[in-house]
């Protein structure tokens, strides 16, 4: 097992680097197998683990440093517990049926290989992080992840907004992971290891009892490591930007697992912590409150199918970070997995649709796709109706369970802010699915349904997102995790009050969407942005975050460059090094007449320089 | 007469030495020079080695001729040397390591 | 009644070396210089003797004025340089400059000579013991070749090879080419 475990994690890295290496093969039309077969790995073993109920920790010493009298080893590693078993199935089974589906939208690309060599280096990060026994190798798979992201989304290089979404995204991820190195260096300078398993158990053993706040404050510069990735406001500014990568990388990368990360890490860190943390949980439930929120209300304006698609992420991303914050971990993973599966079977619908569209992307251009892309619609549908949280579908069990432990924790405004949400997260949806779907077609192409290999991943996608939430709920899923419950919880159960309030606000978000867009229609629509064109621009503009961003770098940052220039030229250059730099070139120049290259006169020196020598040893022992 | 008179004279002698090296262009004369400051040295081992009544200052000397003819026969054929590349004996001509 | 010859012949000897060594110095042609250079070694030779260096003396007017010499006479030949490439070679400046040096070197010279009371040490005050007594070790061939055979054999010995090389050297550099 502990082989099989290893080949997992290896064989999309070796498929990375095979379909690098190899010109020929990559130009060809078996790249994609290679990448699929390599992530197929991955689906395989962890069903097997799943079956099975393997647990396992493997570790291989990378480096060894001498360290304060013992040795400080950087240790790789793989371990395979519960935990890492569900995101294994995650990883697996959400990333096989897209890399199947990214081998038919990419067809055709001249650089394909390039492509799966990206992708299945992605997967092989992502395995990392999954792996991980300690928080170096984490945070090591951290970055990779974020390399790989910034390859990705920067994948059609020759389009200049998709290279600055690569950089924003690259570059923003950059700042919150400063955060979580110095949570890593500060966990590490109380427990002294790295070890998930070493820390938990001090941890246990109260050996940590003295550093409470240090455990505290590293448990928020890590989850401030995890904003970045999970894309939490005020982090958030990357993730809809990202969508300029090709639709499965946004299917698989920014919605169903690398954003998800974030949440699969802190569950980990803070299952270290395990009472110790605490002090810090408003803080977290405040941030995905905000940020599920926020991003919903920008959903809603969004004219690109993929960007409504985006916003849902980031808000229901902020709904796993509420259920971290009330301490709820078995809950957040529960609604990470239902999750991946149908935001994953979304994005792909929207590949779909986009790919049937030649490459259309707004809404408004699109229509009526109901009956030219039947496949499509049914998959979007059972997508949508999972999001939103109808009952029985998956989103439904796993979006109540967070309502009610926000419940639970009395974050009784929160909860109210969770619900409502839900009610704007149906609306959004409707409203694309009203705009896409409905109505008469009002682009220009001619819309096909696509080929099997895309629909096919699809299909697979809508039954686990229709059923997963209920096998998870049913089957022991918060048992299963149990291990991974933060302090104080038990296994949550449907509270009818809250589901039925739920389902009502969604109905009543859908029932808003029908009569806006109900025919398919956009001009209701037009005239209330028109009537309420303030609030309309406000939600446009993304709240100005991205302005205010822009503003502090061009104007702050910037400025603080332009005076550090200055600086640097006058003083640095000008002084520091410019004044030693001019005597020496001065007298350089005025002793390069010495170097005559005339013997006579340098016998002469040679004589004149033992001269003062010996009057010098005169006069020093004339004394 | 004394050591110091000896010594002094020696001197004398190395100083004619050094003011042929540091004066004189000719690379020949200054070989020669370079000989004459070598006897001064020899001078001073001779009168030191009288004053001490053994022999070990000359059988230095012994060595420095020595080393003084093997000094003169590869100098020499030096000199030969670069007057077949640059036909001149001038010390101030032949300066090319300077760049 | 010795020591006033010996203090005699050392003026003489000394006056030698000067006179010839700054005459040889100071000569253009160097056929010159090698010839006064020449009698600068037997005026050395003479000092020598006066120290009972009596097989130093042979050897260097053997070796230096001998064989060391007309080598330089050989190579001066050799070369034959004309009158006009000599004329351009000296400059009154460096003679000026070199004097004045040369002249402090001896000067700081000779106050260290002083200072070390060198000028109280008579000459040859171990060779001059009660009458008829045997000198100290003096500087003749067989006295000599004890310490030259005995102590100093394995430098002796390296000096040999050190000729020997520098012989080859010397054939080596003035080859007309390398191959």
């Amino acid at each position: 097992m502990t082989l099989f475990a290893w080949i997992t994690l290896l064989a999309p890295l070796m498929a990375a680097i095979y379909l690098t290496i190899k010109p020929d093969v990559r130009r060809s039309a078996s790249a994609p197998n290679i990448a699929i077969a390599s992530v197929a790995v991955c689906a395989f073993t962890s069903l097997l683990f799943l079956v099975s109920g393997t647990e396992l920790k493997s570790l291989w010493t990378w480096m060894s440093f001498p360290w304060d009298g013992g040795t400080l080893d950087i240790e790789i590693g793989v371990q395979v517990d519960n935990l890492s078993k569900l995101m294994l199935i995650v990883v697996g089974f959400v990333g096989t049926p897209i890399f199947f589906f990214a081998k038919g939208y990419m067809k055709g690309d001249p650089s394909i290989g390039r492509f799966f060599a990206k992708f299945a280096l992605f997967v092989f990060s992502m395995l990392g992080i999954v792996f991980a026994t300690n928080f170096l190798m984490i945070f090591i798979f951290w970055e990779l992840v974020g390399a790989s992201s910034y390859l990705l989304i920067g994948y059609y290089y020759e389009k200049p907004s998709a290279c600055e979404a690569a950089k924003k995204a690259f570059l923003t991820n950059r700042v919150a992971d400063f955060g979580f190195l110095l949570g890593i260096l500060l966990i590490w300078s109380i427990a002294g290891s790295f070890d998930f398993d070493v820390i938990a158990q001090a941890v246990q053993d109260g050996n940590l009892a003295g550093e409470s706040w240090k455990l505290s404050l590293a448990g928020v510069l890590i989850f401030v490591g995890a904003m970045g990735k999970s894309a939490q406001v005020p982090f958030h500014v990357w993730l809809p930007d990202a969508m300029e990568g090709p639709t499965p990388v946004s299917a698989l990368m920014h919605a169903a697992t690398m954003v998800a990360a974030g949440v699969y890490m802190v569950i980990r860190a803070f299952y270290c912590f395990g009472a110790e943390f605490g002090v810090a949980s408003d803080f977290i439930v405040m941030t995905g409150a905000v940020t599920a929120v926020l991003a919903a209300t920008i959903a809603v304006v969004q004219t690109d199918i993929k960007k409504v698609l985006a916003y849902s992420t980031l808000s229901q991303l902020g709904y796993m970070v509420m259920a971290l914050g009330a301490g709820y971990y078995a809950v957040a993973m529960f609604h990470l997995t239902t999750h991946a599966f149908f935001k994953g079977l979304l994005f792909l619908c929207a590949g779909s649709v986009i790919h049937g569209c030649h490459h259309e992307q707004d809404m408004f251009k699109m229509g009526g796709l109901r009956k030219k892309m039947p496949t499509t619609f049914w998959c979007f549908t059972i997508g949508m109706l999972a999001l939103t949280g109808i009952p029985f579908l998956s989103g439904f069990f796993s979006k109540d369970l967070i309502v009610d432990a926000l419940h639970k924790r009395h974050f009784g405004g929160l909860q109210l802010v969770a619900t409502a949400t839900a009610g704007l997260t149906a609306l959004y949806m409707a409203r694309s699915w009203y705009l896409t779907f409905f109505g008469a077609y009002r682009g220009h192409a001619e819309p096909h349904e696509s080929p099997k290999i895309m629909t096919r991943p699809l299909q697979f996608l809508a039954v686990f997102s229709a059923a997963l939430g209920a096998i998870f709920y049913f089957g022991g899923g918060q048992e299963y995790l149990s291990a991974w419950q933060g302090p104080g919880t038990s296994p949550l159960h449907i509270d009818p009050t809250i589901a039925i309030t739920s389902t009502v606000v969604v109905l009543i978000g859908y029932l808003i969407a029908w009569s806006f867009y109900g025919k398919g229609q956009t001009d209701k629509g037009a005239s209330l942005a028109h009537r309420f064109s303030p609030v309309h621009d406000l939600l446009v503009n993304k709240y100005y975050i991205d302005d205010f961003y822009l503003w502090l770098v061009g104007s702050i940052q910037q400025g603080f460059a332009r005076f550090c220039r200055l600086v640097e030229e006058n003083f640095i250059v000008g002084i520091l090094v410019g004044w030693p730099t001019r005597f020496t070139l001065w007298s350089g120049d005025k002793l390069r007449g010495l170097q005559s290259g005339r013997l006579n006169f340098y016998a002469y020196c040679f004589v004149g320089g033992v001269t003062l020598l010996v009057v010098f040893f005169i006069l020093a022992g004339a004394q | 007469m004394t050591v110091g008179h000896m010594v002094t004279l020696a001197g004398v002698l190395f100083t004619l030495g050094i003011m042929g090296v540091i004066s004189r262009r000719n690379i020949l004369v200054v070989l020669l020079s370079v000989e004459l400051m070598l006897n001064a040295a020899a001078l001073t081992f001779v009168a030191f080695s009288n004053w001490h009544g053994n022999l070990d200052g000359q059988v230095m000397v012994f060595f420095a001729i020595a080393v003084a003819a093997a000094e003169v026969a590869v100098g020499l054929a030096v000199v030969i040397a670069l007057f077949r590349l640059r036909v001149t004996v001038d010390a101030d001509q032949v300066s090319m390591l300077k760049q | 009644m010795e020591k006033q010859v010996s203090t005699v012949f050392f003026w003489i000897f000394a006056a030698l070396i000067a006179g010839s060594g700054l005459i040889a110095i100071t000569r253009r042609n160097a056929v010159a210089t090698a010839m006064w250079a020449s009698l600068c070694f037997v005026g050395i030779a003479g000092e020598f003797i006066l120290m009972h260096a009596y097989f130093l003396a042979v050897v260097e007017v053997l070796v230096y004025a001998g064989a060391i010499m007309v080598l330089f006479l050989f190579v001066i030949m050799l070369i034959n340089l004309r009158e006009e490439d000599l004329k351009a070679t000296e400059g009154a400046q460096l003679h000026i400059a070199g004097a004045l040096f040369s002249l402090g070197f001896l000067g700081a010279l000779v106050w260290t000579v002083r200072r070390a009371g060198l000028f109280d040490i008579p000459l040859n005050a171990k060779y001059v013991g009660a009458e008829g007594t045997a000198a100290a070790a003096a500087g003749e061939t067989a006295q000599l070749a004890v310490p030259l055979f005995s102590d100093y054999v394995l430098p002796f010995e390296i000096v040999s090879f050190l000729l020997l090389s520098a012989i080859v050297g010397s054939v080596l550099i003035t080859k007309r080419r390398l191959s």
